[in-house]
């Protein structure tokens, strides 16, 4: 995958992994691959993996378990708090960018319907 | 214990000072960039703690040693091969190593030779630029040992080759050993780093975590290198 | 740590590998020059023909492998590949002159199997020499104290010479470090000639105080003191040399890149 020089790498590793837990591709109990592996597949340092899992496993969202590797979490309620954060980290820049061109509430929630409407349309038509 | 310790390394040569005051402590089980530009003394400092130049003053240790000889064998330095007659094939360059070295892995040259697709019967005059580099990579790190120095591993080579040598590295690099990469273009490595030290008028000008680079200045680490070098353009005689 | 053996071992092996090119280098020319003595209808085998044309090239070939072993030397001390080796250097030093000398005794071997050859295809021509030698030499010793005192006198010769390169070539690589890095090469050409002659000049010093072996071998009266002298004396200046030279090694000599 292609990384963000500006961002830190584990920052970033983090939220690949998030992304694909909330988005189902790891499921709650799901074994993540060995560290080197990860390391491998990412082009990134094991110890920068190493120093992601940890922030995961601080968060609650990774279980390490010794001798056996590291596990997606099966508290479903951890995820569902991840999931929410994430959300409302997303929201909260579109709803911030739009704010500052004076656009009101009510006007940003109409939009939103609006668009989310036609995209589904369009997405339909596929 | 550190596996790096530098302390006031000066080294003249040809009457020119080619480094100045080094002091520098490496340790843990790192990848460690080492930027400048060339003719900053990346190679210079290398060969230093490799042991293939002299006359320094100040002390290099390597895990608390600073005897020359006994230090050679905790450092597989990547040697371009200079000193093996152009029609040597490769199988002659390995078993020489295999010879040499007693520290040299026999199976896991292998995989690394496998995995790398290096042809054992081809003659080092006929390998291209990326496959002969991919041969040096493959034998220093076939040595087990503690340091690993690859000096400019991707200079003038093609970004597949690239990528599989960065591959094999982060694949065969032991777990506790420390790492040094010199390079003088960092964007292409700039993921694999965990710190970075960069040379600028014949010493070390910064000595930071890659990550702490990206978190505090919010820059790439080829922007914040690039602005290390500009901030001394006017002393710089052109 | 690499064991001495090993280095020795990796060092021979590209040395043995240019003895045989040399050696069959020589070879071929001894039978073309052989195979054209014989069309010109000039060829006598019962007059030693053959002996000479293998004596001729066999000097040549010689001379060819002490030049070489001696660029296998001096390249082994400035090379990444054997600098690099876990290894201190008096014992690399040592495999190094060692490998040296192996390989070029066993070019010696190789040439002297070729004249024990041409000896037996011309029998009658090769006897009557041994023999006129036999009579011909006037001292009070056994040929066999003489043949071994020049074998001696010429093996240690050569290791001397060895070691004297590599004086001349460690000296001047040294200092030049210490020199301005403008006209490296041309400043390079007058060090060397400069450290050759200050170095033969030291070493005519050296060698005035004892007389010469060769004339000590012919002389009845003088007894086999002279002859140990000097032997013992080449193999001083070996010593002496051998050991500035590992000085050398570990304070200055860098690898070229």
């Amino acid at each position: 995958m292609e990384f963000n020089d500006k961002v830190p790498i584990y920052y970033q590793i983090k939220t690949v992994i998030y992304d694909q837990i909330i988005a189902g591709e790891r499921q709650p109990g799901e074994k993540l691959p060995a560290v080197r592996q990860l390391a491998v597949s990412l082009t990134v340092n094991v110890n920068t993996v190493q120093r992601a899992l940890s922030e995961m496993i601080a968060e609650g969202a990774i279980v390490s378990k010794r001798g056996k590797g590291n596990f997606v979490t099966e508290d479903t309620q951890v995820i569902e708090t991840i999931k929410t954060q994430l959300i409302t980290e997303h929201l909260s820049n579109l709803y911030e960018q739009l704010h500052r061109l004076n656009i009101d509430d009510q006007d940003i929630i109409n939009a939103l319907v609006t668009y989310i409407e036609r995209r589904g349309n369009s997405d339909d038509n596929h | 214990m550190t596996t790096i310790e530098i302390e006031k390394l000066n080294y003249r040569r040809n009457l020119k000072t080619i480094l100045k005051d080094v002091s520098l402590s490496l340790e843990g089980d790192k990848i460690i960039g080492l930027l400048g530009e060339n003719g900053a003394g990346k190679t210079t400092l290398m060969r230093l703690i490799a042991g293939t130049a002299k006359n320094a003053s100040g002390t290099i240790a390597i895990k608390d040693d600073t005897e020359a000889d006994t230090k050679k064998a905790l450092v597989s330095y990547s040697n371009p091969l200079g000193g093996f007659a152009p029609n040597t094939p490769i199988s002659k360059v390995v078993a020489f190593y295999e010879k040499v070295y007693p520290d040299f892995d026999q199976a896991k040259y292998q995989q690394l030779a496998d995995f790398l697709q290096l042809d054992e019967s081809l003659k080092l005059a006929a390998l291209s630029k990326g496959t002969r580099e991919k041969l040096v990579i493959s034998l220093t790190l076939a040595r087990q040992t503690s340091v690993y120095l690859l000096d400019e591993p991707f200079s003038g080579i093609d970004s597949m080759s690239r990528k599989k040598i960065i591959n094999s590295i982060l694949k065969w690099k032991p777990a506790e050993a420390i790492m040094i990469i010199s390079d003088h273009y960092v964007s292409e490595i700039a993921t694999i780093l965990d710190e970075v030290v960069i040379i600028k008028d014949q010493t070390v000008v910064a000595h930071k975590d890659a990550d702490e680079i990206r978190e505090e200045f919010g820059l790439g680490i080829e922007a914040y290198y690039e602005g290390l070098y500009e901030e001394g353009v006017t002393h710089d005689e052109i | 740590m690499t064991k001495f053996s090993s280095v020795f071992g990796a060092l021979l092996s590209g040395r043995i590998r240019r003895v045989h090119q040399v050696a069959l280098t020589g070879l071929i020319a001894i039978v073309v020059t052989t195979a054209w003595t014989m069309i010109s209808g000039n060829f006598d085998l019962a007059n030693g023909d053959l002996f000479g044309i293998i004596g001729g090239w066999s000097f040549v070939v010689y001379l060819v492998l002490f030049v070489e072993m001696a660029r296998f030397t001096e390249r082994a001390f400035v090379s990444d590949s054997i600098r690099l080796m876990p290894l201190n250097d008096t014992k690399l030093y040592l495999a190094n002159l060692t490998a040296s000398m192996v390989a070029f005794l066993y070019g010696v071997l190789l040439q002297v199997l070729l004249h024990v050859v041409g000896g037996l295809l011309s029998w009658h021509a090769f006897s009557k020499t041994l023999s006129e030698m036999w009579v011909a030499h006037p001292g009070n010793y056994p040929i066999w104290v003489i043949v071994l005192s020049i074998l001696c006198l010429m093996f240690l010769v050569l290791v001397m010479m060895w070691t004297t390169i590599s004086l001349i070539h460690l000296v001047t690589t040294s200092i030049s470090l210490f020199l301005p890095a403008s006209r490296q090469k041309a400043v390079q050409v007058i060090l060397y000639i400069f450290v050759t002659f200050v170095i033969l000049y030291i070493a005519q010093l050296v060698f005035r105080a004892p007389t010469g072996t060769m004339s000590a071998l012919h002389t009845t009266s003088t007894g086999a003191g002279p002859v140990l002298i000097n032997l013992i004396w080449i193999a001083v200046v070996i010593v002496i040399e051998s050991l500035l030279n590992v000085l050398m090694l570990k304070r200055w000599v860098e690898t070229s890149h």
